[in-house]
């Protein structure tokens, strides 16, 4: 197998994966750095999509103590302290990198200073922001900084399984596919950056774009790196109802609610007086989620499974300027989202867990680091809007620095061509295989059981269903072959395979964790367990492979390093 | 010269708007009579204002063309030798035009 | 709402295939269905090999740019509704070369981007967020043309990159005004300098095929001309 030589090598070029490669290049501009995307260098992935915008505090009456607590009281308590601590530090840096060096142009107020504008969930207004578009600008900006710089840059090039060391505790490189033309290679290299993202799109009703799958997520876990808090994912209240078009779950942003939209059910009633009567609709996502999800249950929902969401009392100039970019989409399906109320659903958006990462971004394998959505910990059990492009950006450039530091002390492993070969094997055999089920059925099988089994409202009985019933959707995709065994050159069908594989990699962690979990918390609901249990839950849920495939589980108590224990029992989340 | 070549392009643009018209409406009116004769014209080119006119555009008129024609023929993305043959012959075409109407302006009898 | 789209796809392997050909497909339609919903469904149920590119759906990545209907487009923000027929004809974006079907090779696209130097270069005495504040007119009309999203449909519309691929193109030129004109930005000589070469700005005719195609209502030619001006000062010795 043909080997390439690097320094560092970086998978994913959303927010984190960016600014990991602009931070080790600035580190030591000698250093071979390849970054690996999926797709066209910065059109992958869903930083690229975030329209609200970044936490940050930048005004002297905010405080990090504030943007720290509303951050925890987000997560429900669980948060990793150090990480969630890290992420209200460091924030302010990195916005100000992003204007004074990368070139961002954030809106300004009016007296010409950077606006920040409301989020739900916060004790001040601290979100930064282009119009409704902002991870356009973060992303494009950053993308184009990659162009300045000797970076190597890989496009539709996708990692396909990490190497290890024979022990198993050190990533010496990775086996990736080209692509285009099919090639399978092997990136030899002392450290790797895993910024794929997560996959909430393994749920029917899902917010992400396409090609996020867990790739990233998956590989990890194949080589053993342990996982935290994989049970919360977070539903995204807002999600635009279009039929079966895949415009169907993408997203009406949260500033919607910060500024004074109103939620409805088929019934007219503004439900949320029933679940948050003092924050209304600008509770947490899970909240807003859960409650738009039960009244949908209970039989109050729309004609098309929705509620209602109304902005148009706000003023029809008001939505118009402030959210064009929502606007436009709502257009295209024949709706005025600033003169009347639209059809919308809870949806499938964000991982809180990940990879576990020490506030550094090392992982429990040495020369693996991870930035972004696929580390887990920083929000707990649940993310606050507008702390995730800033978890990727703050996380990606810590990522980049520790990667070059640690390119520059380590030296290249040697890696077992035999498992590389395995490896290569493994993912080439939907092009040996007569035949076995279609690819696409499986993938909408794994949609529909997760939304059902693993959702918004979660119980005993239903998640056992799932956890049985992935396993088998694991094994029928591990039989299934390409219609045209003789089509390498960008053949989507292969591709879907694989990302099906990570994909119900990810469902099995999600799946195994929730039913572990005995309570309710942030985002992760039962119905068999309503209520929060401090006494005993105060943890997170750590995972790990065992053998093969098994998942081994485990608890930890919550490392109180910066509130005690009487401080969370006291957080009203 | 890219530059400077547009920018006389859209100078000589508004100067030809001005002498085209004012060519065009001399070529029909000012005389009285049914059309100009060979003595109009000798009148006429006898007094430097319209030399003055004709020459503006002859220059301006042969440049705008020039330029023009060597602009479309760059649309089409020839490669240096093609561009260095091309503009030598528009140039040397032009001012062997641009000669022989000083020379005809100039030297009227 | 028509029940059945009467649907040609040009296929091409460029690598195995001696020429083009048409697929017909006859795919179901339904309410608030995209060109993105069309390929997508004849990729997934219809024919496997098919491919194209996507990833947001939502118009925010550009990825899904294809030629619909005689049109540059992208396909998750053209809903079939909107082309007021049954007969959709898709293939790739023109002014590119093919890698497959409706994949296109956009190397030359995105060097064209990299050779106007697209990354800011801040001026070196700003160290803090610039001060700005709005309707003062010094952001002239950058902040619109910010929202590009390098898809290519204008330079796969544009006649004079059909008859020259060396021609810079709408895409980069655009990207070149938003930092030439950009207060906070040191580098506007060197780009002036390769925005006004032959290959540059002084190929655009005015014919604004770019407006007409792009997805963010961008009009690149704006920029250009805005170019044209600050190439002809800086011959005058004024930067604007």
């Amino acid at each position: 197998m043909d080997a390439i030589k690097a320094d560092v090598l970086i998978l994913g070029s959303g927010g984190a994966g960016l600014f990991a490669a602009l931070h080790a290049y600035e580190r030591n501009p000698q250093l071979k750095i390849i970054l690996a995307t999926k797709g066209i260098i910065g059109k992958g992935g869903c930083s690229r999509m975030v329209q609200g915008g970044f936490n940050v505090v930048l005004n002297e009456n905010d405080s990090l103590e504030k943007h720290f607590m509303d951050t925890l009281k987000g997560g429900g308590g669980i948060n990793n302290q150090e990480l969630a601590w890290t992420l209200v530090n460091d924030a302010p840096r990195t916005v100000h990198e992003l204007e004074v060096s990368v070139g961002c142009f954030f809106d300004r107020a009016e007296d010409g200073k950077i606006h920040q504008k409301a989020f739900a969930g916060q004790s001040f207004d601290r979100t930064v922001h282009v119009a409704d578009l902002t991870g356009i600008q973060i992303i494009s900006r950053l993308t184009d900084q990659i162009f300045a710089r000797n970076i190597n840059v890989m496009e539709e090039t996708r990692g396909l399984d990490l190497l290890t060391t024979e022990s198993g505790n050190r990533v010496v490189g990775c086996v990736m596919a080209n692509i285009r033309t099919g090639q399978i290679f092997l990136v030899h290299t002392k450290v790797v950056v895993v910024a794929t993202g997560g996959s909430a799109s393994m749920f029917k009703i899902s917010a992400p774009s396409v090609d996020k799958t867990g790739d990233g997520m998956a590989m990890c876990f194949r080589a053993g790196a342990e996982f935290v808090d994989m049970e919360m994912v977070q539903f995204h209240p807002t999600g635009i109802i279009a039929g079966a078009s895949r415009l169907s779950g993408s997203l009406l942003e949260e500033g919607l609610r910060g500024a004074g939209a109103r939620l409805y059910n088929g019934l007219g009633e503004r439900f949320m007086e029933r679940y948050d009567p003092e924050r209304l609709e600008k509770s947490t996502r899970d909240r807003v989620a859960r409650a738009g999800y039960m009244e949908i249950m209970a039989g109050r929902g729309t004609e098309n499974n929705g509620i209602y969401l109304d902005a148009s009392h706000m003023g029809a100039r008001f939505v118009e300027e402030n959210f064009p970019g929502m606007v436009e989409r709502m257009k295209d399906i024949g709706k005025d989202l600033a003169r009347e109320r639209v059809e919308i659903t809870p949806t499938a958006h964000y991982q809180m867990g990940g990879v576990r990462i020490e506030k550094d971004c090392r992982s429990s394998l040495e020369g693996l680091l991870v930035a972004g959505e696929d580390a887990g910990g920083t929000h707990g059990g649940n993310r606050l809007g507008g702390n995730g492009i800033c978890d990727s950006t703050v996380f990606g450039r810590r990522a980049g620095d520790i990667a070059a530091l640690i390119a520059m002390e380590e030296s290249l492993r040697p890696y077992e061509e035999a498992a590389a070969e395995r490896i290569r094997m493994r993912w080439l055999k939907p092009f040996t295989l007569k035949s076995g089920n279609g690819v696409y059925a499986i993938r909408d099988e794994m949609k529909e059981l997760m939304w059902e089994n693993v959702g918004l409202v979660r119980s005993g009985s239903k998640m056992k269903e799932a956890v049985h019933r992935l396993d088998g959707l694991l094994e029928e995709v591990e039989s299934v072959s390409v219609t045209n065994r003789y089509l390498t050159r960008f053949n989507m069908e292969w591709q879907h395979i694989i990302d099906v594989t990570n994909a119900l990699t990810v469902s099995r962690m999600v799946a195994h964790s929730a039913l572990h979990r005995e309570e309710s918390r942030g985002a992760h609901f039962r119905d068999d367990f309503p209520e929060t249990d401090n006494d005993n839950w105060l943890v997170n849920i750590f995972l790990t492979k065992e053998d093969d495939i098994g998942i081994a589980l485990s608890t930890r108590p919550v490392a109180l390093i910066r509130l005690k224990r009487e401080e969370i029992g006291d957080l009203k989340y | 010269m890219n530059a400077w070549a547009w920018l006389i392009q859209r100078v000589t643009a508004v100067i030809l708007l001005g002498a085209l018209g004012l060519h065009i409406v001399f070529l029909h009116y000012g005389h009285g009579h049914g059309g100009l004769r060979f003595d109009d014209i000798m009148i006429r080119l006898s007094s430097p204002v319209f030399i003055i006119l004709d020459l503006l555009l002859l220059v301006c008129g042969l440049y705008h063309v020039t330029y023009g024609l060597y602009s479309i023929f760059l649309d089409f993305g020839p490669d240096v030798r093609s561009r260095v043959v091309v503009l030598a012959s528009l140039v040397c075409v032009g001012l062997g035009l641009m000669g022989i109407g000083f020379f005809s302006l100039l030297f009227f009898k | 709402m028509f029940e059945t789209l009467m649907v040609k796809v040009l296929r091409y392997d460029p690598e195995n295939d001696a020429e083009p050909r048409y697929d017909d497909f006859e795919v179901p339609g339904y309410d608030n269905m995209s060109i993105l919903d069309v390929v997508m469904h004849i990729q997934n149920y219809m024919d496997k090999t098919l491919c194209f590119r996507a990833s947001c759906r939502v118009g925010m990545c550009g990825s899904c740019s294809m030629y619909v209907n005689g049109r540059p487009r992208l396909a998750c923000r053209t809903q079939v509704s909107m082309l007021k027929t049954r007969n959709i004809t898709l293939g790739p974006l023109p002014n590119f070369p093919v890698i497959r079907d409706l994949v296109v090779d956009m190397e030359l696209f995105f060097e064209k981007w990299k050779r106007i130097k697209p990354y800011y270069m801040g001026k070196r005495e700003i160290t803090e967020p610039v001060v700005i504040p709005p309707g003062t007119g010094e952001r002239e009309f950058i902040d619109d043309m910010l929202d590009c999203i390098a898809c290519g449909a204008c330079y796969a519309a544009c006649s004079m990159v059909s008859m020259n691929d060396g021609f810079i193109g709408p895409a980069a030129l655009n990207r070149a005004y938003t930092l030439i004109a950009d207060k906070r930005d040191r580098g506007q000589r060197e780009r002036l300098r390769v925005v006004g070469r032959t290959d540059g700005v002084w190929r655009c005719h005015t014919q604004f095929n770019c407006g007409e195609v792009c997805p963010k209502n961008i009009v690149p030619t704006r920029s250009i001309q805005s170019l044209k001006k600050r190439c002809v000062l800086s011959k005058f010795g004024i930067f604007k």
